[in-house]
């Protein structure tokens, strides 16, 4: 007897493929929503972060500079400034949805490329840390 | 000891939103555990953990196993039993095995009442258990003279919702600051919430002891849903010491991480009247590190 099965083989694996792009596309609307991008102006690192809709309760931004940069003004200016890291961080409570701009001036002007940021939160309801990466304009 | 598949744990945790603290405080291991756990390819870990662990992913403690270690019988392509040929030379298999048709029975019943008996042990509830879970989630260590919050994370399956009774005993050492709901009623050292709840629910107390104090304080508690009539114990972290690292500094290296103020922040959510020192936990996370000086009971932060 000739056994075949009614469906190609690889028809079988659309369910699977199907699952899985729906599982990357869910990924990606979460993670898309949040986004981290950081530009320069002369003296001045801008950091602009888009909060995700639910927002999280809280999230940190960070940026970090070259070791023995000078840190000057930052802004919003309640941040968390280790001076010997050169790093900057800031606490934001109850954001909301939206973008958010953060920035810090420097001494000597820097090259945007030895600068990096990243964003930290957890996502609405609790779950494990999302940490996002600014990218560089 | 069985041996689970440390990628699929971390899968799973991940894919469920839940953090290693979290799996940690149920296990009642340390979070450098699960993070061994989840690092090696196939960890064997005792299986009373290996529960556990499946219990704080909410699966089956099938699903974390290494699959190398199920016990599948071999069968050809044709799909029939490929026999092991040492048992080949013993009298009574030779006998069995002119009797294909008895064999296949004993094989069907064995897998028959193996399944039975995993279904049975792993699947299947208590029949009178209520379905709503309960986690603590308390820090290992705390300062005497200062509050102590203790959360209980509430779930329910159903999608409706369930009314529940959730008792906590207080520790005799300890007096109730604070809690919410405030809804709850105090009573005999007993803290109660008779309340509704739909899906997950976070309740959660405050609690001081006196400066003096020098010990451990132990917890337990219950809840009991309209599901069933048999009240189901707290799950996770049932103690903590005295100690002189703050609550929220989770592994006591006398700074406040990210994490570890983004999981405080992210538990209170809208919440600040646990009677908790948030300004000061945020001044401990802005400075270097933080030291606790008995003599004055103050925090020392380092800049």
């Amino acid at each position: 007897m000739n056994h075949t099965t009614p469906y190609p083989k690889s028809l079988l694996l659309l369910p699977f493929l199907v699952s899985m792009l729906f599982l990357a596309l869910a990924a990606q609307s979460i993670a898309g929503q949040a986004a981290a991008t950081l530009e320069q102006d002369g003296q001045t690192i801008r950091l602009e972060v888009s909060v995700p809709t639910p927002p999280p309760t809280s999230l940190i931004a960070g940026i970090k500079l070259p070791a023995q940069t000078k840190i000057g003004a930052t802004s919003p200016p309640s941040a968390k400034v280790d001076s010997q890291k050169a790093q900057i961080k800031w606490l934001v409570k109850h954001p909301r949805p939206g973008t958010l701009r953060f920035s810090v001036t420097t001494s000597p002007p820097l090259k945007l490329s030895s600068v990096s940021a990243e964003v930290l939160f957890r996502p609405p309801g609790g779950g494990s840390l999302i940490r996002i990466d600014a990218k560089k304009r | 000891m069985v041996k689970i598949d440390g990628a699929r744990v971390r899968a799973i945790r991940e894919q469920k939103g839940l953090t290693q603290l979290y799996v940690a405080t149920v296990v009642e291991v340390t979070t450098d555990t699960v993070s061994r756990w989840e690092n090696k390819r196939y960890p064997s870990i005792k299986k009373e953990n290996g529960l556990k662990l499946a219990e704080a992913l909410e699966v089956e403690l099938s699903e974390i196993l290494d699959s190398g270690e199920s016990t599948v019988p071999m069968r050809d392509d044709a799909g029939a039993d490929i026999s092991d040929p040492a048992a080949e030379k013993t009298p009574e298999s030779s006998a069995w095995s002119k009797k294909p048709g008895h064999l296949g029975i004993l094989i069907i019943l064995s897998a028959m009442l193996g399944t039975g008996w995993a279904l049975v042990h792993y699947l299947t509830p208590p029949a009178t258990a209520s379905l709503t879970k309960v986690t603590r989630i308390v820090s290992p260590h705390f300062i005497p003279g200062r509050p102590l919050p203790v959360f209980l994370k509430v779930a329910n399956p159903s999608p409706e919702a369930v009314s529940i009774i959730l008792k906590e005993e207080l520790p005799p050492s300890a007096t109730l600051k604070a809690s919410f709901p405030s809804s709850a009623g105090k009573q005999d050292g007993t803290i109660r919430w008779l309340t509704q709840i739909t899906g997950s629910s976070l309740f959660y107390y405050t609690i001081i002891t006196d400066a003096s104090f020098n010990g451990t304080l132990s917890f337990s508690g219950n809840v009991r849903d309209g599901h069933g009539s048999e009240a189901t114990e707290i799950r996770g972290a049932n103690s903590s010491r005295a100690g002189v690292h703050h609550w929220a500094d989770s592994d006591g290296d006398n700074r406040i991480s990210d994490e570890e103020i983004l999981e405080v922040y992210d538990l209170l959510a809208n919440d600040s009247s646990a009677q908790l020192d948030l300004d000061l936990l945020e001044e401990m996370w802005l400075g270097d590190g933080y030291l606790w000086q008995p003599e004055q009971q103050q925090f020392s932060i380092l800049e």
